[in-house]
């Protein structure tokens, strides 16, 4: 009887221990719906050179890493005062309502350097909610450092093609070059015509 | 004390003729031709280079000047070494022109063959002179824009602060050797 007791208890526990691991399972479960959102903000320029009074187009990328939805998206980059760029296109400050799991959103700000100098470029800043009812979240882009902003006398000076201006100097070049020889070869021709016919 | 040696007026045409002394001519045509090839290349300085006029006025005057006088320095000296390879060469064809030019004149005014000789050896002269004059010119000319241009726009192109001084002393000093 104490043999069939315990052989009882035991299947008892082991039913219990079954049941205490599938609430262990399904509780998980209920907590992994519970996600939040991660993002990471990269920003970068489009342009390969920076030119005084051309457009430099600034690119913003937002990936959403997390598992669950970023909400009131907000990004920010504050690198472009009015008395050094001109805004083209675009804006600097842009709202997304939704950014869902595992996706991801560009944005490209056009602006137009008004001086040529050395620019200092910081990060962007990214505020979102992570999950619902969280207090929002901030991130930073990566940081461009020093970008060369060239005049636009030294970008023709080195990047111009020319074409015209050696035409026109070539155009230029024939009364000193041209005219002379031609003089000389006429003259040549002739004396060496009348030589030939001297001769026979 | 030493007497003085007074060429004859046949040794002063000679050396007129075969020496190094320009006639005012020559100068006039080697100075207008040193001008137009120095301020040519201004052009590419400004436009190219951006070195604008305005800005380097004094720097390109100066430049202009120092380079109109050895241009036209290393014009002489061409010219004179051209001017005895071409009288060699035109000899016969000079000498055709003037038998052609005598026989076409009046039968009956004969010609000395003293005269045929002074005539010949005078257009021989000048066809020389001119030819060797413009042939001077060609050759210095594109000699000189040839360095210039290899030089400032392929070898010192982003020489700073002023490129155009000291590319412009280096060709002189080749044209002026050569």
């Amino acid at each position: 009887m104490n043999l069939g007791c315990l052989i009882f208890y035991s299947s008892n526990m082991k039913c219990v221990l079954c049941l205490v691991a599938l609430f262990a399972f399904f509780s998980n479960a209920v907590i992994a719906d519970d996600t939040t959102a991660k993002l990471i903000l990269i920003k970068e320029v489009l342009n390969d050179i920076i030119t005084e009074g051309n457009d430099l187009s600034v690119q913003y990328s937002l990936f959403n890493i997390g598992d669950g939805p970023a909400t009131d998206v907000e990004l920010a980059d504050s690198d472009f005062h009015e008395s050094e760029f001109e805004l083209v296109s675009g804006m600097t400050s842009v709202k997304w309502e939704r950014i869902g799991a595992n996706s991801n959103v560009s944005h490209v700000v056009v602006v137009k350097p008004l001086k040529a100098s050395a620019f200092n470029s910081t990060s962007a800043v990214v505020q979102y909610v992570a999950s619902e009812g969280a207090e929002p979240t901030f991130g930073f882009s990566d940081e461009l450092g020093e970008l060369s902003i060239i005049s636009a006398t030294e970008y023709k000076r080195l990047h111009a093609s020319h074409v015209w201006e050696w035409f026109l100097f070539s155009v230029f070049c024939i009364p000193s070059l041209l005219l002379p020889y031609l003089l000389h070869f006429t003259s040549k021709s002739k004396y060496n015509a009348l030589s030939a016919k001297k001769k026979h | 004390m030493a007497p003085k040696s007074n060429f004859s007026k046949e040794e002063e045409l000679l050396l007129q003729d075969f020496g190094r002394g320009l006639s005012a001519k020559s100068s006039a045509i080697f100075y207008f031709h040193a001008f137009i090839v120095s301020t040519v290349p201004l052009y590419l300085f400004s436009n190219i280079q951006q070195m604008f006029i305005c800005e380097n006025a004094i720097l390109f005057g100066i430049g202009t000047i120092v380079s109109m006088y050895f241009i036209s320095f290393a014009y002489k000296n061409n010219k004179f070494e051209l001017k005895h390879k071409i009288a060699q060469k035109r000899g016969d064809g000079v000498s055709a022109e003037i038998h052609a030019a005598v026989a076409d004149m009046d039968g009956n005014k004969k010609v000395s063959k003293k005269e045929k000789d002074e005539r010949i050896l005078w257009r021989k002269n000048e066809v020389a002179e001119a030819e060797s004059i413009q042939l001077a010119v060609f050759n210095t000319n594109a000699t000189f824009l040839a360095i210039l241009i290899f030089l400032a726009f392929l070898i010192f192109k982003n020489y700073a602060p002023t490129p155009y001084p000291f590319r412009l002393q280096l060709v002189q000093n080749i044209i002026l050797t050569s």
